[in-house]
């Protein structure tokens, strides 16, 4: 009973009303001012530390697998080779496919329009596998629309406040982005998978489906546009007897490196 | 000038563990600093400290993690008040080193199961937008124990000295 009367506890109960008066706040979207100049105080220090971190990393990360990046060398030569023949008939089809755009009088589709954004925070806990961006509602964005770095989408937009916005990763299990083959055209969905990555889901059991396949965005959901590369086919994770075929897929962004990125509008 | 010195270690923390600790995560998880330096300055200190850190560094990850703004700052004080009560009121007191490893273990477990059970909650009133799993903060929880009792003697070793030289700031502001 003593306790209530001390000042811990009524330094806790102020605090608690400070919260529920600043969550209050943040659903108006008056808080995010605040907010911005609040993370940058340890942004300079997480830049600071990843300097060292990554190459660090990426040393140990190579001593580690060097018998794989010998095999893998082998195979990326070979993988070249077909895709320099693969190369002169993709030449020979675009200007096939330009011609009858011609021919059909199609309009040339205009390019996504792109907002630019500045990774304020990402995760530090790894509890969310999502990341803070520093525009929000007064550029244009808004939740749903997909998040891009180098032409690979990252993630999509769950909160935007007017300064400042939230992303969701493709790694965190809670995403869902319609995606399709881009070989076949077979249509699943793209979820994160706790310690796996990202993972596309509810391909039919009869698709085929192999190694290396590029997974593009399907574009059923209108914020997210068509054929934003999403990343390759690893591993097939589903048996035969299961209800849909599942695999790993493989981006070569580093999700927890991510500085700037790209919000298509 | 202590308050300044607790908020460029909390910052620092934040700081090392969003840039440098999250390339070389346990099972997912990070080490959580800043909930130790909350248990060992309760621990330690004889003042009410542990609540000043608790809440600068629960507003700064509340801000950096994208979760509902509470989280963090609210289970740091709790948790910061029951170490306090603990090592202070209770025969911890006698040997607090002895005792710490399993109060941050329970601290983390705590810690993750307010966070997933606020966050639930608020996603139901519109204030929290990024649903969490049970099943994965409990994952990352252990890989944040695992982390956390690797890196405990260090940190402990300097919150002692971070302690002793705050003391010392202490005694010459009153002579």
């Amino acid at each position: 009973m003593k306790f209530i009367y001390s000042r811990a506890f009524l330094i806790f109960v102020v605090v608690l009303v400070l919260t529920i008066v600043f969550l209050f706040l943040q659903n108006k979207g008056y808080v995010d001012r605040i907010r911005t100049a609040i993370m940058q105080a340890p942004r300079p220090i997480a830049q600071a530390t990843q300097v060292v971190a990554v190459p660090v990393k990426s040393f140990f990360g190579a001593l580690f697998g060097i018998r794989g990046i010998l095999s893998e060398n082998t195979q990326l030569k070979d993988q070249l080779y077909r895709m320099q023949e693969d190369l002169v008939l993709l030449d020979q089809y675009a200007r096939e496919n330009e011609l009858l755009k011609q021919e059909l009088g199609f309009k040339n589709k205009s390019a996504n329009l792109l907002e630019s954004c500045t990774v304020l925070a990402l995760d530090p806990e790894g509890l969310t596998d999502a990341m803070v961006l520093n525009c929000g509602e007064e550029v244009g964005i808004r939740p749903g629309q997909a998040v891009i770095s180098q032409n690979h989408l990252v993630g999509k937009i769950v909160y935007s406040g007017n300064k400042t916005s939230t992303a969701m990763l493709l790694t965190n299990p809670q995403v869902d982005i319609d995606a399709r083959v881009s070989k076949t055209g077979e249509v699943g969905l793209i979820t994160g998978s706790f310690n796996s990555g990202i993972i596309i889901d509810r391909l039919s059991q009869t698709a085929p489906l192999e190694r290396e396949d590029v997974i593009v965005t399907a574009g059923i959901n209108s914020l997210v546009p068509r054929n934003i590369i999403i990343g390759q086919v690893g591993e097939i994770l589903s048996t035969p007897t299961d209800l849909f075929k599942k695999a790993a897929i493989v981006s070569p962004i580093e999700f927890n490196s991510l500085q700037y990125v790209f919000v298509v509008k | 000038m202590k308050y300044l010195i607790y908020s460029v270690v909390t910052i620092f923390l934040v700081g090392i563990t969003a840039g440098g600790f999250q390339h070389f995560s346990i099972l997912h998880a990070v080490p959580q600093l800043v909930l130790l330096l909350v248990i060992l300055v309760a621990a330690e200190r004889k003042n009410l400290d542990y609540l000043f850190v608790a809440i600068v560094g629960g507003v700064l990850l509340d801000f950096t993690t994208s979760i509902a703004f509470g989280s963090y700052t609210l289970s740091f004080l709790v948790i910061g008040m029951l170490a306090k009560f603990l090592f202070e009121d209770m025969l911890l007191a006698r040997s607090p080193l002895k005792h710490i490893p399993w109060v941050v273990t329970s601290a983390i477990f705590v810690q993750h199961l307010w966070i997933w059970l606020y966050n639930g909650t608020l996603i139901r009133f519109h204030s929290s937008y990024i649903p969490l799993r049970l099943s994965e903060a409990m994952l990352i929880a252990i890989g944040a124990i695992i982390y956390t009792l690797l890196l405990l003697f260090p940190a402990y070793w300097i919150i002692e000295k971070l302690n002793d030289y705050i003391e010392h700031l202490d005694n010459r502001k009153k002579y």
